[in-house]
């Protein structure tokens, strides 16, 4: 068996030899589309994760008239509460609100009377439920005329961004990723022409369509498999940089950590796995196996 | 070399094509032990006789019996146990000019699952078999066009065959070289296989004239 696995291998490194500059060629494509699909599909899941913690961070501010009574309050925080995609409703009265100001700005609040409302802080479990709470409490008659605040814009632009490269990812990968096939396909059926000799003579003496096979299947699978290592070390390096150049603009979005196991192994499997169902097209037309 | 080698062919066409016809209406038989010429020009069809027995071609309509057994219409899947109970030498050698000759063989015998140990053994009796085991270690460009067909030949019989099939074997060599190729097809015909040569060199059929000779015309038998 091992004998026998020794033979498949060894001819399909031979024929990586010969083809050296085609087997290049499709290595390197197949390692730019993968670089572009993993690059994209990790940022997506980093931003993604990000947007999954923004909730905690985004509340939104309800400033409340000043005539209204203890009941409608009551009634009010109770109908937030029941609305889809909130957590928790706060209660914050002006005079905690001037006090919290007082301490964080004691110069500015320095000898002027408190000018606040009451507010609401509406925490939210989703945030793509920012915008139906937010029309939904301004609908109520103890809010303020434009009294509802919140970060809107940060949602709708995480929303936009992940989107965006959901799209720009998918249509550049998949670009690369056909074009990858091509040279994969031609470097299997290049090899078919460069040892035309080998196989017409493993034909003849009554060589098993899958010896004949395997070895082009072999060689495309490890053209895949180095693309997709290669890539993996361009995400690696890839990310290295967008922490340093994330690291200059402190706070608002963090580069988490890459899950250096996942990339590998994910990118190697589906290298060799593309390789292989691009090579099994390849050797699929029987004309060119003698 | 034991075993049985029966060939029939009952009227066998092969067309490619419209217009193209190679054989036309071709029947005939050859008994186990049997050597056998297949003469005629360019073009008669007696290269395609061998390729309906190797099954590299398929017949138009008729049946080729090998031991009884119908070749035609084999399922793709058995083709190669077929071609592992013959030796096939083709026209043009087929030799691999970057291995030495004993790796020539070693890498056929490879391709049919034999381990390397099994390939060590046997490499040397085939070499010597055709008087090749000096020149074991010799590439195929460093060697005469009669050595090249014989390692050809050693080749063809990696797989102990009962039916040696050979493709003009004579035809890129010279007198000298075309008598000693067919004295050695002739020697493994006495060892108990059937061989079927084609070939048009008068020469070869003058000097082996105690042999069957099926002449072969614009795809038909004109002489058997």
């Amino acid at each position: 068996m091992l004998d026998r696995l020794e033979f498949l291998v060894s001819e399909a490194f031979t024929a990586l030899r010969r083809n050296t500059w085609m087997s290049f060629a499709a290595i390197t494509t197949s390692c730019m589309a993968l670089f572009l699909l993993g690059g994209m599909a990790f940022a997506y899941r980093g931003i993604a994760g990000y947007a999954e913690t923004l909730p905690s961070k985004l509340e939104v501010r309800v400033f409340l008239v000043d005539k209204r009574t203890d009941f409608e309050t009551k009634q009010a925080m109770e109908q937030i509460g029941k609305l889809k995609g909130v957590r928790r409703v706060a209660l914050v009265t002006k005079a905690e609100a001037w006090a919290k100001l007082q301490r964080e700005m004691p110069d500015i609040t320095k000898g002027i009377s408190n000018p606040l409302p009451d507010a609401f802080n509406v925490s939210l479990s989703d945030v793509d439920e920012a915008n139906k709470v937010a029309t939904s409490i301004r609908k109520m008659p103890i809010v303020e005329k434009d009294g509802v605040k919140y970060e809107g814009e940060t949602q709708a632009l995480l929303s936009q961004t992940l989107t965006l490269l959901r799209w720009v990812g998918s249509a550049l990968g998949g670009l690369m990723l056909l074009t990858s096939a091509v040279l994969i396909y031609n470097a299997i059926r290049m090899t078919i022409v460069a040892r035309r000799r080998e196989i017409r003579i493993m034909s003849l003496v009554g060589a098993t369509r899958s010896t004949i096979v395997i070895p082009l299947l072999i060689e495309g699978i490890i053209q895949g498999a180095i693309g997709g290592l290669i890539a993996s070390f361009l995400i690696m390096a890839g990310h290295q940089l967008l922490i340093r150049l994330m690291a200059n603009f402190a706070g608002f979005i963090r580069v988490g950590a890459l899950p250096l196991i996942l990339v590998f192994g994910s990118l190697v499997a589906l290298g060799a796995l593309y390789g292989l169902i691009c090579s099994m097209f390849a050797v699929r037309d029987p004309r060119g196996i003698a | 070399m034991a075993g049985v080698a029966n060939i029939e062919f009952k009227g066998v066409c092969v067309e490619y094509g419209k217009y193209v016809r190679a054989l036309t209406d071709v029947s005939f038989t050859v008994e186990k032990g049997e050597f056998v010429f297949f003469v005629g020009r360019t073009g008669s069809g007696k290269s395609t006789i061998l390729k309906l027995l190797s099954r590299e071609v398929q017949p138009t309509r008729g049946t080729v019996l090998l031991d009884g057994l119908d070749v035609s219409n084999m399922p793709e899947s058995d083709v190669p146990s077929l071609r592992r109970r013959m030796g096939i030498v083709p026209q043009d050698f087929g030799l691999l000019p970057r291995k030495k000759a004993w790796e020539n063989i070693g890498y056929a015998m490879r391709a049919v699952g034999k381990r390397r140990i099994e390939v060590r053994k046997a490499i040397e009796p085939i070499l010597e078999n055709v008087n090749l085991a000096h020149r074991a270690d010799a590439f195929p460009t460093e060697m005469s066009g009669g050595e090249q067909q014989r390692l050809a030949i050693a080749r063809a019989l990696i797989n102990s065959p009962q039916l040696i099939l050979a493709d003009e074997p004579t035809g890129n060599l010279d007198a000298d070289h075309s008598i000693e190729i067919i004295t050695l097809l002739q020697e493994l015909n006495q060892q108990g296989a059937t061989v079927l040569v084609a070939t048009h060199d008068l020469m070869v059929l003058e000097k082996f004239s105690q042999h069957r000779v099926i002449t072969m015309e614009k795809g038909q038998i004109s002489h058997a």
